[in-house]
């Protein structure tokens, strides 16, 4: 059924990878300057290489369970693994406390009640506040900027399909919504 | 004493609408307002996965052009939000992407959406380089992208909702004119769309000379100031095989040879409001911030009609009739039209004959306030049968925190009937006031 669909919507790369696993994309070191490895030894697999840049902490090592929420041992309402993901990247407390302070809006986001205008209201309004705090503890014009987290962590929360898509509906719930930017400290 | 006074300022409302400006305090202890006057800077964004993108931007908008005008007034930075319409269509076909990918090694992992859209990023660039297997469908979503991009632009334009005068973003504009403040709209692509709506709004409320609008890459026709538009901007490139778009203003490199952006990001489509039209290394943002400043030294205050404070309310409703705002106070249980100086505000404009606003401030200094729970309600005071109220209550440091919409039934002259917010003013350990919505 899904593959019947993909076929339709995706046939030449799906022919392609019927064919032969490393033609799609582009195998066989014509692949645009990518470095890949090389030196007559095959290319590892998708699959192989996505679990090599997992495991040397290149790609997060992100919870893909079916539900929303996800794993959150110490209910503080961030996930496990987007807070393990926090604790490897950020050593200095206050960037943590910031970093903790958004993905923990993000994570509303997902769950927020989108039928009740007030809950939604009240999200964005801590989101502002973190995005500020983020502002305030990373700077716009450094690395990692402010937006670099935020965006990382973001895309971490929203990792799935089913979490892509409740942070949709917290999108579409905010439709027409004026979101200010606070003035002063907003860090928690 | 205090009966008097208030019984003298309840002389004064009799007229439809009524400012109290000129509060005695030599007679009673007024809560004072803020300074009048400053810049809003309203942005409506452009295509974004989320909210959080929109207020990203506004950010880094706010980096660049500052927190006070070249006189010294303070600038404001909101939002106007509206999501990109289609997106979950389009998360469709991102999904079909992940899954043509290697039988299925790449499947469910939206981590890399926004860097897939872009076109670049750490995550995306490492795994194109690691399995080249990945490259070409992950190329392919911007392309797909940009198609979707097209076709949901197309599609707003073609069914252009107008603006709801209850609406969240209507209140707040005739609340920001109300205060005496100037608006410059920054409006990125689709976002020109509303921003255009917004205008013809804010235009009936105060002088097009108080309202200025800058567009990036716009996808309208109409304008109503000036605008900047790349020459490598795909979107609009591919936009106007459909529709009439405007020229191009500037030229910028391609992609392999143009720098990050704002955001120390690149987007292969040329259409990023950061990576493009506000990065300091393209002549896209020259062009901009001259408009942006010509816009801002060029505006004119409108002539305020109410005060600001720590925090205010303003209440608005869709035809004739006398609606009154009630705020019931920690101290003082109803600051009304009869009775409008509190003990932390005062209720400083009324309407008695029709469309409003009524409008209530707290006290310019926080510590001014006294903490406790604030409730607002509103009251059918005569000929308001059916009427929509809508209630805005915003603070000065977090913008809006609520909208609440109600009908009206039968009057009820002095006595509230709808309770309709209600928020709660702490002071934590170091002096620090801050406000909540109580839920």
């Amino acid at each position: 059924m899904k593959r019947e669909h993909k076929r339709g919507t995706l046939a030449l790369c799906g022919a392609l990878l019927l064919a032969s696993l490393s033609a799609c994309g582009g195998g066989g070191g014509n692949n645009g300057g990518d470095s890949a490895p090389t030196s007559g030894k095959a290319s590892p697999t998708t699959t192989e290489a996505v679990a090599g840049l997992e495991t040397s902490g290149t790609l997060p090592k992100l919870d893909r369970s079916a539900d929303v929420m996800g794993p959150d041992t110490d209910g503080d309402g961030i996930r496990d693994d987007v807070k393990a993901v926090i604790t490897k990247n950020y050593s200095d407390s206050t960037q943590v406390k910031a970093a903790v302070q958004f993905a923990a809006v993000a994570q509303a986001q997902l769950l927020v009640d989108t039928g009740n205008p007030a809950a939604v209201k009240a999200v964005a309004v801590r989101t502002a506040a973190a995005v500020n705090c983020l502002v305030l503890t990373f700077g716009t014009n450094t690395t990692p900027s402010f937006s670099d987290v935020a965006r990382s962590l973001e895309a971490d929360t929203a990792n799935t399909k089913q979490r892509k898509q409740a942070q949709l509906a917290y999108s579409k719930a905010m439709d027409g919504a004026v979101i200010s930017l606070p003035e002063g400290n907003t860090c928690e | 004493m205090n009966n008097r006074f208030r019984k003298t300022l309840s002389g004064a409302l009799v007229a439809a609408l009524t400012l109290l400006p000129a509060l005695d305090a030599s007679a009673v202890s007024v809560p004072q307002a803020c300074a009048r006057g400053g810049l809003d800077v309203a942005f409506f964004n452009g295509p974004m996965s989320s909210p959080n993108e929109a207020t990203y931007a506004l950010a880094s908008l706010r980096a660049q052009l500052g927190t006070t005008t070249s006189t010294g007034a303070p600038i404001r930075y909101e939002t106007f939000y509206h999501p990109t319409p289609g997106l979950d269509d389009f998360v469709a076909t991102f999904a079909q992407r992940l899954d043509s990918v290697e039988q299925g090694a790449l499947s469910n992992r939206f981590e890399l959406f926004d860097e897939a859209i872009r076109g670049d990023g750490p995550m995306l660039n490492a795994l194109k380089a690691a399995a080249p297997a990945t490259a070409t469908a992950l190329s392919e979503v911007a392309s797909d992208y940009a198609a979707f991009l097209v076709k949901s632009t197309v599609s707003l334009l073609d069914s252009t909702p107008a603006l709801d005068p209850t609406s969240d973003q209507a209140t707040r504009i005739a609340a920001l004119t109300n205060d005496g403040g100037k608006l410059l709209f920054v409006a990125h692509s689709q976002g020109a769309v509303y921003a255009n709506q917004t205008y013809a709004y804010a235009t009936t409320k105060v002088p097009p000379q108080s309202v200025g609008v800058v567009y990036a890459a716009p996808v309208t026709t109409t304008l109503n100031g000036a605008y900047t538009l790349a020459d490598n901007d795909q979107v609009i490139s591919a936009l106007s095989k459909l529709r009439t778009t405007q020229s191009v203003t500037d030229s910028i490199p391609d992609f392999a040879n143009r720098p990050a952006g704002a955001n120390g990001k690149k987007d292969t489509l040329g259409h990023g409001l950061l990576e493009v039209y506000l990065n300091t290394n393209l002549a896209t943002s020259a062009s901009l911030h001259q408009q942006l400043s010509r816009a801002m030294s060029s505006l004119v205050s409108p002539t305020a009609v109410s005060a600001t404070g720590f925090f205010e309310a303003s209440l608005t409703w869709d035809g004739p009739g006398d609606v009154d705002l009630h705020v019931a106070e920690p101290s003082y249980p109803d600051v009304f039209p009869n009775n409008p100086v509190g003990g932390s505000g005062v209720l400083d404009v009324n309407n008695s004959s029709g469309y409003g606003p009524e409008h209530y401030y707290a006290a310019c200094s926080a510590t001014a306030i006294e903490p406790g729970t604030y409730v607002f309600s509103v009251a059918n005071n005569k000929g308001a049968d059916g009427r929509k109220v809508t209630l805005q209550v915003s603070s000065r440091d977090n913008g809006v925190l609520a909208t609440a919409h109600a009908t009206l039934g039968s009057a009820t002259g002095w006595n509230p009937s709808l309770q309709l917010v209600k928020v709660n003013v702490t002071q934590d350990s170091g002096g620090q006031v801050h406000i909540s919505v109580a839920q």
